[in-house]
């Protein structure tokens, strides 16, 4: 059935019932064609991840990574420096070490930094 | 479109679900961007091996343009129209194939034996006069007859203004008539 709208010419008119055909007999792709183009639309997600996983690894510099955990060169050398003096005091041991002390009391004195109970005032009853 | 599992969602939409990653968009999309691509294809080639290499073309692209496709720059069935006609036009300048035997018959069930047959000559004898009409009048008698498209929309996918597009489509629609005049009769149009 044409439906004739009122604006259309005669063209319209007389093309309607080829344009109506036309649309009621509108080529339709296979299914082998459409599986086509599912593939590639796959193959194409595909790719985006293969981009991301190739994407190559950013490059480490070891000495900014060094810089970064022990603060630069200078606090290095210090912990360096304080390191060797250590091994150095252990491998001289105790007999060295008597000989600075030398000069020192050979008795032991006791020093109470705490004020005993009495002078505080909390006499036993 | 019947299996279109995202009925209600546009085709917008569904694009950027797809460039996101989204697998069954890539399904919704084929489904409902193929036929279209591969009828426009098709009714402006009328080789099937051909209008399916163009139309396979034209969605490549869009896959490859989803991850960068923004909200509301365009339609993407409008886009997808001037990729496609587009495509088909290049191929046209290179090899015109007039293959009117080709052209895919699909049965009508709901209508007589008789009725199948008045139809099926005027789509034949419609198909074969949209080949002799220029490309671009071709393109938008297409366009605006056959897949129902607006003036505005048409403007876009052809690259031109909606002033263009009228004037095509009248000269087109001049054209066929005065083609298809002639066989009026020998098609049973007094028929109805």
């Amino acid at each position: 059935m044409t439906m004739i709208k009122p604006h259309q010419d005669e063209d319209d008119i007389f093309l309607e019932p080829y344009f109506g055909a036309g649309r009621r007999q509108q080529p339709e792709p296979d299914t082998a064609f459409l599986g086509r183009i599912l593939a590639d639309a796959e193959a194409n997600l595909m790719s985006g991840c293969r981009t991301v996983a190739q994407r190559p690894a950013a490059k480490i510099d070891l000495r900014q990574l060094f810089a970064s955990i022990f603060g630069g060169w200078l606090p290095v050398g210090g912990m360096v420096s304080a390191g060797l003096a250590g091994v150095w005091i252990g491998f001289l041991g105790d007999v060295t070490m008597q000989s600075y002390l030398g000069a020192a009391p050979a008795t032991a004195s006791t020093v109470h930094l705490m004020p005993d109970s009495l002078s505080l005032g909390f006499a036993e009853e | 479109m019947a299996l279109d599992s995202n009925r209600a969602v546009s085709d917008e939409a569904l694009l950027i679900l797809y460039g996101n990653g989204d697998r069954s968009a890539a399904r919704d999309l084929t489904l409902r961007m193929g036929p279209l691509a591969f009828r426009v294809a098709m009714r402006m080639l009328r080789d099937t091996a051909e209008a399916e290499d163009v139309a396979q073309d034209a969605l490549l692209r869009l896959w490859k343009i989803a991850p960068e496709w923004r909200k509301g720059e365009a339609k993407v069935t409008t886009w997808l129209y001037r990729v496609t006609a587009n495509l088909a036009t290049d191929r046209l300048r290179k090899r015109r194939v007039l293959g009117l035997d080709e052209a895919p018959e699909i049965e009508d069930d709901s209508a007589s034996p008789y009725d199948r047959m008045i139809d099926d000559a005027r789509a034949q004898a419609l198909q074969s006069a949209l080949d002799q009409l220029p490309e671009r009048q071709r393109e938008a008698v297409i366009l605006r007859h056959i897949e129902g498209l607006s003036n505005p929309q048409i403007a876009v996918a052809m690259e031109t203004g909606v002033e263009a597009v009228e004037s095509l489509t009248a000269r087109g629609k001049r054209a066929l008539t005065a083609l298809l005049k002639g066989q009026r009769e020998a098609l049973g149009y007094d028929h109805d």
